[in-house]
């Protein structure tokens, strides 16, 4: 029973299989929660805390008094865990206008740039590639606008400690879209330090503004939710178009039709390791309560499609599983077997509710 | 401390039989309704604490137990009002049938308000 108190993160989605969208709108009484440990902060500035994600997420009820991003102690009575006051504050990038900390900027950003894909090109630079995680910063009373990624995870599923990468908030507006400008520096010493900067809405991409030329001239990423880690798996094919490492970026679960669904979003990367723009999407859903499928448009005409049976299918970290070949459309020769790889990270791994107890 | 704080349960905010529930202190400003309010506050224990799992249905079912104690609320409650801006550490007051988290620890019972179902909000 000592597990009846623990310190919550409060997110709006929850990762089962991917990411939902059950964003609680106002007037619900629940958030998400991903349970961390192993707080730990310098006594005399907060601003070093740091904690880590055990993997555990569940329903927080009465949670919707908080933002995202907060860590709230909680409390299981029964089955369910209940919020009880607050700890502490560390999604907002940017700082309240109201506070009037005019030494940080007058923006308040509560979007959390949360994953960076990164590939370089050549130079044997590879122990840069992977995703990238921001862990924002804070002060414990208002906020600083930076986060920073303490390891990335390659390819191959292995976390390793890649490059620096510290983001940084502007408080100024895009073209006043509503969305703020993002600096992200990479420093390493194989590389010289590289800038890159959020110059578009919506927030998709970052744009190099200056660096090394081995590196992506923009990255892809995602912010804003919290469980939204993709998958990777491999076409091998005499068609050059569609063979590469393709990178299925969840996105949402729709409890009307009880689908999940990600996709690709126009790039895969060639078996060089350079990342290049494509054409056919690759779309992953459950294409009825059995199993997963992969759908692979062919840009010269027809479709590969993969299924996983659902006793096939893992939400751990780290694992992989097998899509077989289910029918093949077009002219183009496809492996019997695609090999789906989950990154090794605490973000996407999702505890069912019954498991929590 | 593991180990110390052990069985937590949920309890109610009631009336004391023959006595009125406490007002909510009539002051305006929510310093003062905090600070007015008191530390121990009557409850009732409750067992089987289930949720309406409709999203945004706030309603809580429990089985009564039929027993009565007095419990220390050591936190902050739920407040009407801008909770962000009180320093320290505050009592609120707790509307009746306010849920509430307690544990025995000494030979008193200790309590924290749940947020949901209470009508309030912290704010930031």
């Amino acid at each position: 029973m000592t597990d009846d108190l623990a310190l919550f993160e409060t997110t709006t989605d929850r990762s089962y299989p991917l990411q939902t969208d059950t964003v609680a709108a106002d007037g619900d009484d629940r958030k998400f929660g991903r349970r961390v440990t192993n707080i730990s902060f310098t006594q005399a500035d907060a601003s070093d805390l740091s904690f880590e994600y055990t993997g555990e997420t569940a329903v927080i009820l009465g949670s919707n008094g908080f933002r995202g991003g907060q860590i709230v102690l909680c409390v299981r009575l029964g089955h369910q865990w209940y919020a009880i006051r607050p700890v502490y504050r560390i999604a907002e990038m940017g700082v309240d206008p109201n506070t009037g900390d005019d030494d940080i900027g007058n923006a308040i950003a509560i979007i959390l740039p949360y994953t960076m894909e990164m590939i370089t090109t050549g130079d044997y630079k590879e122990e840069l590639d992977g995703l990238y995680q921001f862990i924002p910063k804070h002060n414990g009373n208002g906020n600083r606008g930076t986060a920073e990624a303490h390891y990335c995870v390659g390819p191959d599923l292995i976390r390793k400690a890649g490059a620096q990468v510290v983001m940084t908030t502007e408080s100024a507006l895009i073209g006043g879209s509503g969305n703020y400008e993002y600096t992200i520096t990479i420093t390493h010493p194989d590389i010289t330090d590289t800038v890159y900067k959020s110059t578009t809405a919506p927030l998709t991409h970052v744009y190099k503004i200056s660096g090394d030329s081995t590196l992506p001239d923009d990255l892809w990423w995602r912010f804003g939710s919290y469980a939204n880690m993709p998958l990777w798996f491999d076409i091998e094919s005499d068609d050059e178009d569609i063979t590469g490492l393709y990178t299925i970026w969840p996105t949402y679960y729709n409890e009307t039709s009880g689908t999940w669904s990600a996709q690709n979003k126009g790039y895969i990367h060639g078996t060089d390791g350079v990342r290049k723009t494509i054409t056919q999407t690759a779309q992953l859903f459950s294409g009825s309560p059995d199993y997963f499928r992969i759908q692979i448009t062919v840009p010269s005409g027809g479709a590969l499609r993969y299924n996983c049976e659902l006793p096939d299918w893992s939400n751990q970290n780290g694992d992989t599983f097998i899509f077989t070949l289910d029918t093949n459309t077009s002219s183009a020769s496809a492996p019997d077997e695609i090999t789906v790889r989950r990154p090794q990270t605490g973000y996407c791994r999702t505890v069912k509710e019954e498991s929590q107890l | 401390m593991i180990g110390q704080f052990e069985g937590w349960r949920m309890y109610e905010t009631v009336a004391e039989v023959g006595v009125p529930y406490p007002t909510m202190p009539a002051a305006p400003d929510i310093d003062t309704k905090i600070l007015a309010a008191p530390s121990v506050w009557y409850v009732k224990e409750l067992v089987n604490p289930e949720y309406d799992e409709t999203l945004g249905d706030p309603t809580i079912s429990s089985d009564d137990t039929g027993k009565f104690f007095n419990m220390f609320n050591m936190g902050n409650g739920p407040v009407l009002g801008d909770f962000a801006s009180v320093e320290g550490l505050g009592f609120a007051y707790l509307p009746e049938g306010t849920r509430m988290a307690g544990t025995w620890y000494n030979g008193q019972l200790f309590g924290m308000p749940l947020i949901v179902d209470a009508g309030g909000t912290y704010s930031n």
